[in-house]
């Protein structure tokens, strides 16, 4: 396993420079940037002081340098100004729009994020495991036609639609608002007990907006699983000799039907990631999306990249540990596969 | 009972020197430029003492021996281990890739006994036949091999006999 690891870990290197390739030219691709916008906005008002920090910061920046030098100081990989300072020396760049450091700007936002996200992702296990074996072993009882029901009506709701529907309810039936991620008061202040206890009382309702149609996905695809490997000789066979029902199917067929249900980690997080960006402008959720829109539509290229870039390794850092876990669950080589000379 | 001496040979285990050296480069040059109180010090720092961990396996490994002989299993080099036959107690063969379809993967052997875990990989020369030679030697001394160990091990074309002593067709 400790080889494994260790192929694995190189193989993210790879693929966390491409991703950095092609966040850094998408973020490239409109023309000027947003320091342009600004030169542009204060020769009009002709503030001749604010244009000299302008200056100041496309220098420190290297935002006069070509593109593929910007790239190298903005990973770390090429000096600027102030030596090797990017990415990863952990560096996050400024952000120009609010005028601070990327790291002030996202501040809590990255920890809440993060628990919304990895929340989602167990909400949706925590439900569609239980639902998805239930289907599968009661097929086409009416438990199981209920269950469908309600996942189609997962899939085909989108999850703003849904977040609109529960705020609206939530307000009109317990007179409450269910946006935001802690009550007004915790805003800006420092963590503390009574700040974990709202943060989590408030996450119910974002996690079960965004978990819906990822929990509604996963029963569809377990029960699947489930129901083909119910199908197999090896059941009949343990049934033949008296094993009992509820051992029968946990120890083998679920633990068959697990595999594609534990690769779907790595696929969760970055639709989790995309999905709930819409949902935290219609929440007020204070996590990284909505910065992120406003950083990409104002062209705040360090702010936006940064971002980007962090969420591509949580996805890159789903799929690994997606990966660990299939090898652990499932170290079997499929046959037609082949093993290297 | 014939002894079955393998090695690691360079030309089957340069590629994890290669590696090591990769990812102690990767990770360790930058480490070099962080502030020691930054997280991103310890990450990378972290990660760069894995592949020198893996450099240091990899250097052990190819200095080693693997020996089957009449009493048991040994692992000869910088760090000995042995399991005997009658101790033996559990023989796994994992297989592993990273590739999406499982394709070009490797498998490992590991051998527990005594409080003891050898583990080695296809890379050692001589791999099929000790792993031959382990898992009858498991077999004889009424240890047991799991689903997973069967099938890996008609995968890399062991006849491996059943629990009833009948050859596997």
């Amino acid at each position: 396993m400790f080889t494994y690891i260790i192929h694995r870990l190189l193989i993210m290197i790879p693929t966390l420079i491409a991703i950095s390739v092609i966040t850094f030219l998408i973020i490239q691709l409109p023309e000027g940037d947003y320091l342009s916008n600004l030169v542009q906005e204060l020769q009009a008002q002709g503030e001749a002081a604010a244009l000299e920090k302008v200056e100041f910061l496309r220098k420190q920046y290297g935002l006069d340098q070509p593109e593929i030098i910007q790239y190298g100081m903005w990973m770390g990989f090429w000096p600027g100004p102030t030596g090797f300072n990017g990415l990863l020396q952990g560096n996050w760049g400024w952000a120009f729009e609010q005028d601070m450091p990327v790291s002030d700007v996202v501040g809590d936002r990255v920890l809440l994020s993060c628990i919304l996200n990895f929340t989602t992702i167990f909400f949706i296990y925590l439900v569609s495991f239980p639902i998805g074996v239930y289907s599968a072993t009661r097929q086409y009882s009416i438990g199981d036609y209920g269950f469908t029901f309600l996942g189609y009506l997962g899939l085909a709701t989108p999850n703003f639609l849904l977040a609109l529907i529960m705020m609206y309810f939530a307000n009109l039936w317990f007179g409450v608002s269910i946006g935001g991620l802690m009550d007004p008061e915790y805003l800006g202040q420092d963590w503390s007990w009574g700040k974990a206890v709202s943060v989590f009382a408030h996450l119910v309702a974002p996690v079960i907006v965004i978990g819906t149609s990822g929990t509604a996905g996963m029963i569809r695809r377990l029960r699947a699983n489930l129901l083909d490997e119910l199908q197999r000789q090896y059941v009949v066979t343990a049934r033949a000799k008296g094993v009992p029902r509820g051992k029968l199917i946990m120890k083998y067929p679920v633990r068959m039907a697990l595999n594609p249900f534990i690769a779907d980690i790595g696929n969760l997080l970055p639709s989790i990631v995309s999905g709930s960006a819409i949902v935290a402008v219609v929440m007020q959720l204070p996590t990284l999306g909505p910065i992120l829109l406003q950083a990409l539509q104002s062209q705040d290229q360090y702010l936006a990249g940064s971002i980007l870039m962090f969420l591509a390794f949580l996805t890159v850092l789903g799929m690994l540990i997606s990966d660990l876990l299939l090898a652990a669950l499932d170290p079997r080589i499929r046959l037609g596969g082949g093993v290297a000379k | 009972m014939t002894p079955l001496s393998c090695r690691y040979p360079l030309r089957a285990i340069w590629r994890d020197y290669l590696r090591a050296v990769i990812g102690l480069t990767t990770f360790g040059a930058p480490a070099l430029f962080v502030e020691v109180s930054s997280v991103m010090f310890w990450l990378l720092g972290g990660l760069a003492l894995l592949f020198a961990a893996f450099g240091i396996r990899t250097a052990i490994r190819h200095s080693s021996r693997v020996v089957a002989d009449g009493v048991g299993i040994r692992f000869t080099g910088l760090l000995h281990r042995s399991v005997t036959w009658n101790g033996l107690g559990e023989v796994r063969i994992r297989y592993y890739s990273t590739w999406r379809d499982r394709s070009a993967g490797w498998m490992q052997l590991v051998i527990k006994g005594g409080g003891t875990t050898i583990r080695v990989d296809q890379t050692l020369d001589g791999f099929k036949a000790l792993a031959d030679t382990v898992c009858r030697g498991a077999l004889a001394n009424g240890a047991r091999l799991d689903g997973v160990t069967r099938h890996n091990a008609g995968a890399i074309g062991l006849n491996l006999p059943t629990e009833s002593g009948d050859e596997q067709a």
